[in-house]
């Protein structure tokens, strides 16, 4: 059987990166979590993650503390190497057409990187486009494009049970 | 509710049909006009179009779906009826499949420059309305499928990027299959002769996925990306366990001050920032 298809946005994987450590959360921490669990979850291959390319060039460091030595390189190899459950789609003439005609059609005039993230979701086939500030849909003005839903992580309906467990990361140590 | 309902004449002022010829066409029609009605959101199955009231024409008679249909599914359905017959060039828009013109172009190769098939579109779509009523007739000729053909086989070549896992590499002809990840189709990868050493690098991991960047040729319907020209190639190691888990919460302090919210709304502001 196929695998579910989720498309997972740059602020998701950012804000996997924060963590729940360090400087106050901004969102629920149960979204931070339940973004571990969904990445967890793909890179057991249970499901498959995909984001644009532009993702490598969007999770960069902008904060006051010199970065960890290695951050670029784990974030090139996290998106990159297509070995730890998540896919990179390059923009594609397919893809910018369709952000194009998402502008004309669907009424997304504002801020052609949401466009671009929202069309690579569409041309994959994902169901589920995962953000986890809300302020995506908010700016768009729509929960839903197409087929494809804009949802916080934690109101995905494609996690397996087993990763919504309690002890999840006991069989991870 | 609404009917799915055309009228459709062959050889008009003629004398009979071929009767393989009949056949032909009536089986490339069938397929055409259920791979439209899914596109307008009707899934029909094959037996499901009934062709009945037979008139001498030489050979006409109305072709209907058995069952009954959203009014917008039917209008939807005439609208592509009238798009595909009066098809000159330009644009192949989105709403119809690749199957859907695929089929469209068959009916081309069933009939001769000459012949002609006439289509009748019943502008009322309405159940209470269909019944009684004339059709406005469109006709699909080879030409016309040729048309479509020419846009639907048109290429676009670019600059791109592919991230898949390495197949059969075919040394002789410099090139290599990719399992593409995005897509899962197979593409021919084409490499200068100074890249061997880096390709011949690539393959020491046999589960490796690798990320190509070079010239690109695609089908500009499909989109379906048909081979690469090779410029770079590159593959990365997976985070290992031990890395995968350091990966949440390795920067904290990622975005400063800036909640990740306020800090995607700056990097992405059309503009501004």
């Amino acid at each position: 059987m196929a695998k579910p298809k989720i498309y997972i946005d740059a602020c998701c994987i950012i804000e996997a990166i924060k963590g729940r450590k360090g400087i106050p959360l901004q969102h629920p921490a149960e979204e931070v979590d339940m973004v571990e669990r969904i990445m967890r979850a793909a890179n057991d291959d249970e499901v498959s993650l995909y984001t644009s390319m532009i993702t490598v060039a969007e999770v960069l460091h902008v904060g006051t503390k010199p970065p960890p030595s290695d951050l670029k390189s784990y974030i090139e190899r996290l998106i990159l190497s297509g070995r730890n459950g998540i896919t990179a789609i390059a923009p594609s003439p397919p893809i910018v057409l369709l952000a194009r005609d998402l502008a004309t059609d669907e009424g997304l005039w504002e801020r052609v990187a949401d466009r671009i993230h929202i069309a690579t979701a569409l041309h994959i086939g994902a169901r589920e486009f995962l953000s986890i500030d809300g302020r995506l849909a908010k700016r768009i003005g729509h929960s839903q494009v197409r087929k494809c839903r804009i949802i916080w992580p934690s109101a995905t309906t494609m996690l397996p049970d087993k990763y919504k467990a309690d002890d999840l990361f006991q069989n991870h140590p | 509710m609404a009917r799915l309902r055309i009228k459709i004449e062959l050889n008009p002022g003629g004398v009979g049909i071929r009767l393989d010829k009949l056949a032909k066409i009536s089986e490339e029609v069938e397929k055409f006009i259920r791979y439209l009605a899914n596109d307008c959101g009707e899934a029909i199955s094959s037996g499901e179009w009934l062709a009945k009231d037979f008139y001498d024409g030489s050979f006409g008679s109305v072709v209907e779906c058995v069952r009954n249909v959203e009014p917008t599914a039917a209008r939807k359905f005439n609208t592509g009826i009238r798009f595909f017959s009066r098809f000159r060039n330009g644009h192949l828009p989105s709403d119809y499949s690749a199957d859907t013109i695929r089929q469209f172009i068959e009916i081309g190769e069933t009939i001769d420059t000459d012949e002609k098939i006439k289509l009748g579109v019943f502008e009322e779509v309405e159940l209470e309305e269909v019944e009684g009523r004339e059709p406005e007739w469109e006709e699909v000729t080879k030409l016309v499928a040729r048309n479509v053909d020419a846009v639907f086989h048109e290429e676009y070549h670019y600059e791109g990027a592919l991230q898949g896992k390495l197949g059969t590499w075919y040394k002789d002809s410099n090139y290599f299959n990719l399992r593409d990840l995005a897509s899962g189709s197979l593409i021919k990868c084409y490499y200068r002769a100074d890249l061997y050493d880096q390709i011949y690098a690539l393959y020491s991991d046999k589960n490796a996925v690798v990320n190509l960047s070079g010239r690109i040729v695609a089908g500009r319907v499909s989109g379906q990306v048909t081979e690469m020209h090779i410029a770079w190639a590159r593959s990365y190691t997976p985070l290992s366990e031990s890395e995968f888990k350091r990966l949440f919460g390795l920067d904290p302090d990622l975005t400063g001050e800036l909640s990740t919210a306020d800090y995607i709304d700056r990097l992405r502001a059309d503009g501004e920032a």
